[in-house]
């Protein structure tokens, strides 16, 4: 099935937490973001934030030669921590 | 097992080559029917170029740099999205205009430029370079 993927209009609407927890990953000009319970890789065009296909970047990442995305790993790992210990938080209260 | 790894292989390629493609249309403002109408398939196709779910033949990879007027080696280079992204947030294009005037840019130089790139030193930059986009592709 297709799949729709987002675009975000505004910094303010993208990184306000309320939309969905987001990070930039480190080094790159990558964002994370969680949309329903799955994350969505975003770029930055303008005033625009621009969902691609998860194996789009990973492969970008992956054959990288200039940028250090060594340490993306990690960073989404901690970032989905985040995410989990956030919605835990949020089903207990 | 060699037939997979070469298979791994090729839908890696397939998916990056997807990305900058993406990249290519959206900091364009196109939407997949416009770069489809250029191509001359549908914009399910485009999609499936996007995402890496169909290889590209040299013929629609030629295609596709010719609508961007975009050099082949910058679709074929895993650094492309890293690099543009980083001269577009220093403002080193004219985002000012609607359409936007991103041409044949030599990535190597880009990228040397991208290292130090500083917004300040930009500001008032503009590259005036040519863009059939699927206005002027029309007409």
């Amino acid at each position: 099935m297709r799949r729709i993927y987002k675009t975000i209009i505004g910094e303010t609407v993208f990184l306000n937490n309320e939309t969905g927890y987001c990070k930039r990953l480190e080094g790159t000009p990558w964002y994370i973001k969680d949309l329903n319970h799955t994350s969505g890789y975003f770029l930055r065009i303008g005033n625009t934030f621009k969902e691609f296909p998860a194996a789009c970047f990973e492969n970008t990442a992956v054959a990288s030669k200039e940028f250090d995305f060594s340490n993306v790993k990690e960073q989404i790992n901690q970032f989905n921590q985040e995410v989990n210990y956030a919605k835990a938080n949020s089903s207990n209260s | 097992m060699r037939k997979q790894i070469h298979q791994t292989a090729e839908d890696q390629l397939n998916k990056m080559i997807g990305a900058n493609l993406r990249y290519c249309r959206v900091l364009r403002k196109l939407s997949m029917t416009d770069v489809a109408q250029f191509i001359g398939v549908t914009h399910q196709q485009v999609y499936k170029y996007e995402t890496g779910l169909n290889s590209l033949t040299i013929f629609r990879l030629k295609q596709f740099a010719d609508f961007f007027k975009e050099e082949i080696k910058n679709l074929l280079n895993p650094d492309y999205i890293s690099i543009m992204c980083r001269l577009v947030e220093a403002n080193f294009f004219n985002t000012s205009e609607t359409e936007m005037k991103i041409g044949s840019v030599d990535l190597s130089t880009m990228s040397d430029l991208s290292k130090n790139v500083k917004v300040k030193d930009f500001q008032n930059t503009t590259l005036h370079l040519k863009f059939a986009g699927a206005n002027n592709g029309n007409n």
